[in-house]
């Protein structure tokens, strides 16, 4: 049979995360670490200087049912626009699934900037994203994901992203229609 | 979703059963025997095929990889491409044939409703699916990502256990 896919996002605590399906809907990335299509509750504060960011979003991809043989060659990538507006940009990276780390920041105004430094768990990379990197990935050059699998369970890494705001944002809940992100994988 | 068919040289064949994927499936099509793949509607009451590939010469190896972009908030529908050629080498040189056979799965159109004729207003949900077909020589990732080679994994797949298949 073919294989069923989820895009499941992590949140909490290391050992045993919460996993959300985020399969064909919307996730929040805001200033809290947990799924929600919809909260407002917790924006990412327009910072008087500096940048602030959101909490960094942890996805990963898992099979409830196995392929015939084998899952690999997964890419990750976005439309190629960047449509937050003046001032926001997302950023991203890549870890083993073992270094996950929990998101931390201070709810309702900043998460901690996704750095490898900041990234406890384990290594990412690039240790330090660049701004808007994550717009460089574009379905004809995507972000190349390591990892198979033949079996069910998560797979492959760790795709982790962060909107980052500088201080020439507005208010607002941007952007107006959702970033998309894609995955896209092979399997035999 | 499509689904394939492998007819051996012996005009034995066998229809891979999404249902019974370890009975048969791509790993147990044995290269040696092959004549022609078909790719299918599942739907017995369609009865052409969507492609056929004829591995008309012994040193022709075949090429079946499933492509799947996952569905998005923006694109709420999977979008699979069955990869499916073969490769041969031709004086020390690769010559590759791949078929692109895109197809979509679970994919909404809103419409008129025709039980409803003349009322504007009237939208319904339907599904329509697309299919088509794009056909080049080698992979190449300059083209489109939709073009880029399987890994040296994924193409050994094809054939792997087809001495467990009698």
């Amino acid at each position: 049979m073919v294989a069923v896919v989820t895009i499941r996002r992590l949140t909490g605590v290391s050992v045993g995360p919460t996993s959300s399906d985020i399969t064909s809907i919307n996730t929040r990335a805001n200033a809290a670490d947990a799924h929600t299509t919809g909260d407002t509750a917790s924006p990412i504060e327009i910072p008087s200087a500096g940048s602030n960011f959101s909490f960094w979003v942890n996805t990963i991809l898992n099979a409830t049912t196995a392929p015939d043989n084998l899952i690999d060659n997964i890419e990750w990538f976005t439309d190629g626009t960047n449509s937050y507006g003046t001032g926001i940009v997302l950023q991203v990276a890549t870890a083993a699934r073992a270094s996950y780390t929990e998101a931390p920041g201070t709810i309702g105004v900043t998460g901690t900037e996704l750095t490898d430094t900041n990234y406890t768990g384990g290594t990412i990379t690039p240790a330090i994203p660049a701004d808007d990197n994550a717009f460089a990935f574009v379905t004809g050059a995507p972000l190349s994901v390591a990892g198979s699998t033949t079996t069910t369970g998560e797979f492959g890494e760790l795709v982790i992203y962060q909107v980052k705001v500088g201080t020439t944002a507005t208010p607002g809940t941007k952007p107006a229609t959702p970033e998309t992100i894609t995955w896209r994988f092979d399997e035999t | 979703m499509l689904i394939w068919a492998v007819h051996y040289k012996d005009k034995s064949s066998y229809q891979y059963d999404p249902n019974h994927p370890k009975k048969f499936n791509i790993a147990h099509i044995d290269p040696d025997k092959l004549d022609h793949i078909v790719l299918k509607d599942p739907n017995p009451k369609i009865i052409a095929p969507v492609l056929i590939l004829h591995i008309d010469e012994k040193e022709k190896r075949p090429i079946y990889v499933l492509r799947r972009e996952l569905p998005s908030d923006a694109r709420p529908y999977e979008t699979r491409c069955h990869i499916l050629g073969w490769q041969m080498n031709v004086n020390g040189k690769n010559i590759q044939s791949i078929n692109y056979v895109f197809e979509t799965i679970g994919r909404k159109e809103k419409v008129l409703d025709p039980a409803r004729p003349g009322d504007k207003n009237a939208i319904i949900e339907v599904i329509r699916e697309y299919c088509w077909i794009e056909s080049a020589g080698k992979f190449d990732m300059k083209r489109s990502s939709w073009f880029k080679s399987p890994s040296d994994e994924q193409l050994s797949t094809l054939g792997s256990k087809a001495n467990e298949i009698k």
